[in-house]
């Protein structure tokens, strides 16, 4: 299976074009980083992709299928999101909100019974925070609601996964985690499209990114092409150092100063 | 295993089951005692003797307390949980689709399209019946109104919808003081003004016949989607990227919660506060989750009416109107509930 992005484009208004032309492919499998500096629309490019914003030009297809042309329950079993930001208006408990996950599998009138909440509960377990299950998901903070809503989405099941900064209100030791976690769902067969403002995630993920600029440009490889030191001080105009450790055994990312 | 956190669920779940059985059981309770006590007061055990009676197909003993049961009293209790009921439940649902728990029923322009379409009754002196059937017509329309606007302006957001309420009251309350500015002070005025404040004093069984098949399939239909509710409180957004047509589910459930206030206001005029606090008090019982919050909402305000409705009747030698007794209970109340809530972390 693949999730083609095929000549996206997105303009908020006809003088403010986000990015005109962007085509990359996610295999199923592997996982695939967006990286940019800030405003250059890596949220916007997700909200395209998953459809709640409409692209002002090209296509989003999993395996020549255009998602346009599916219903919002196809969709969603096809494609899960992981926003960045979770308001909460009211106080479910944390297991009742990750079983929402279940909806798109289910009838309009149905109800979860016993298989979803199990299926809730071992994506908690998944997760390591099964103490939350039953605290208010409107009074855990901001790093457990990310964690419960990778939950949530384990329990949606969808072939492809897309996480807007899963890690921005993480600490330190969940960070990596969830990268790991990242890793493992490639291995199981997932498709990850992922944000992120940290390039060393970018080569701990050892997969492919979408280096994109303000206005557009973009560039597309592995890893390891892509992310290098001149790229990096292009996207972000400071100087970094990519330096191979001996401890990790991979080239890490060294952030070296603002430079001149 | 986590044993703390199953045993946590699994008290949620006996909280929500004892609180249902105590509503229903209080229910059952105060019904009788509403059945009982008024102009003539009779003895509970009689009562219940006599309804039995006259289900089986019995001659009843005492002929008189027969009829003023079946044909006054039991109605009006009827009408009294209907009308409590129905307007707890849309209250629910409408704080559940726009995510605010401050919102209540007449959001959207139910009840003042309901008053334009009583006062206009008034003033083309037309029976009760047509007064109902217009109230409840224009309730409708000035929700029709509301939800077209946003797709006028091509901006389908629930603050465009709320707003879009704001204009279409704001409209009908005009219409309405115009009519009301035009009406016979005696006779026109008073009448508009006294259904505007509420009151059962009128209603009989072919009301309640006539306005329960709209108001309870509507209130089976909210109850059913009680869970996809949940999933719409998320916010438009996460509902949309679970796969749920938003516009859709939400179209049918504001459908549904304005056809169940229409039909209820329409015998019963505006009655304030009940939509609002109600919700308020039974999210603080069983929580959020509307699979259990819907239930309660409508059996805690089905007996609130009751209560409501009996004191009104029997405080004084006339009926007080119920919107006084709703707002002189619901509204201390309510500041009640907002202490609690804010002790409870909950706002």
């Amino acid at each position: 299976m693949s999730l083609v992005i095929d000549h996206l484009g997105f303009s908020y208004a006809p003088s403010a074009q986000i990015f005109t032309d962007i085509s990359f492919e996610v295999e199923a499998g592997s996982v695939v980083c967006l990286l940019g500096p800030n405003g250059c629309g890596k949220t916007t490019l997700l909200n395209c992709v998953i459809g709640l914003h409409k692209a002002t030009s090209g296509s989003v297809s999993v395996d020549g299928e255009s998602i346009e042309q599916l219903a919002g329950a196809q969709v969603a079993q096809l494609l899960g999101y992981v926003p960045q930001e979770i308001t909460a208006a009211f106080d479910y408990t944390v297991l009742d909100y990750v079983v929402t996950g279940c909806a798109p599998h289910m009838k309009w009138f149905k109800r979860p019974g016993e298989a979803e909440y199990a299926r809730a509960w071992e994506s908690l377990e998944r997760m390591g925070i099964e103490r939350l299950a039953d605290q208010s998901y409107a009074r855990i903070s901001g790093g457990e609601r990310q964690q419960v809503s990778i939950a949530r989405v384990l329990t949606q099941k969808p072939a492809f996964i897309l996480l807007d900064e899963p890690t921005s209100h993480l600490d330190f030791g969940n960070q990596i985690r969830v990268l790991d976690l990242v890793k493992d769902l490639a291995r199981e067969g997932f498709g990850l499209l992922m944000t992120t403002h940290n390039p060393d995630h970018v080569l701990m993920l050892d997969g492919k990114v979408v280096a994109m600029q303000r206005g557009g440009d973009y560039r597309f490889g592995n890893a390891r092409d892509i992310v290098t030191a001149e790229t990096l001080h292009e996207l972000y105009g400071i100087e970094i150092a990519i330096e191979h450790s001996g401890a990790a055994k991979r080239d890490v990312c060294i952030a070296v100063g603002v430079g001149e | 295993m986590h044993t703390a956190q199953l045993e946590g669920i699994a008290k949620r779940k006996k909280r929500y089951r004892t609180v249902f059985i105590v509503l229903c059981v209080l229910l059952c309770v105060f019904a009788l005692v509403a059945l009982s006590i008024g102009h003539y007061s009779y003895d509970p055990r009689d009562v219940i003797r006599s309804i039995t009676e006259t289900i089986s197909g019995k001659t009843p003993t005492d002929p008189a307390m027969d009829m003023v049961l079946f044909n006054i009293r039991i109605p009006r209790v009827l009408a009294a949980v209907l009308v409590g009921a129905a307007l707890s439940l849309s209250g629910a649902v409408y704080q559940g689709v726009f995510k605010n728990p401050l919102v209540s029923p007449d959001l959207l322009g139910v009840s003042s399209g309901a008053c334009v379409g009583a006062a206009a009754a008034v003033l083309l002196g037309l029976g009760m019946v047509q007064q109902q059937m217009l109230a409840f017509v224009f309730g409708l329309i000035a929700v029709t109104i509301s939800v077209t606007i946003p797709k006028l302006i091509r901006n389908n957001t629930n603050l465009m919808l709320v707003l879009a309420g704001i204009i279409t009251s704001g409209f009908m309350s005009s219409v309405l003081g115009i009519m009301k500015f035009v009406a016979d002070e005696e006779t026109e005025l008073s009448a508009i003004v006294f259904w505007q404040m509420g009151s059962l004093t009128t209603v009989d069984g072919i009301d309640v016949v006539a306005v329960s098949p709209i108001a309870i399939t509507c209130a089976i239909v909210l109850l059913a989607l009680s869970w996809r509710l949940n999933i719409l409180s998320f916010g438009e957004v996460e509902a949309k990227t679970l796969g749920m047509n938003v516009k859709l589910v939400r179209g049918v459930v504001i459908m549904c919660a304005s056809c169940l206030t229409a039909s209820t206001v329409c015998i019963s005029g505006t009655v304030g506060w009940v939509g609002l606090v109600i919700p308020h008090l039974s999210r603080l019982l069983v929580g959020s989750d509307h699979r259990r919050q819907l239930p309660v909402s409508l059996l805690l305000g089905g007996t609130f009416m009751l209560v409501i409705d009996t004191l009104s009747r029997t405080l004084t030698t006339s009926d007080i109107p119920l919107s006084i007794l709703t707002g002189l209970i619901g509204a201390p109340f309510y500041a009640w509930l907002l202490y609690r809530q804010r002790a409870a972390n909950l706002l």
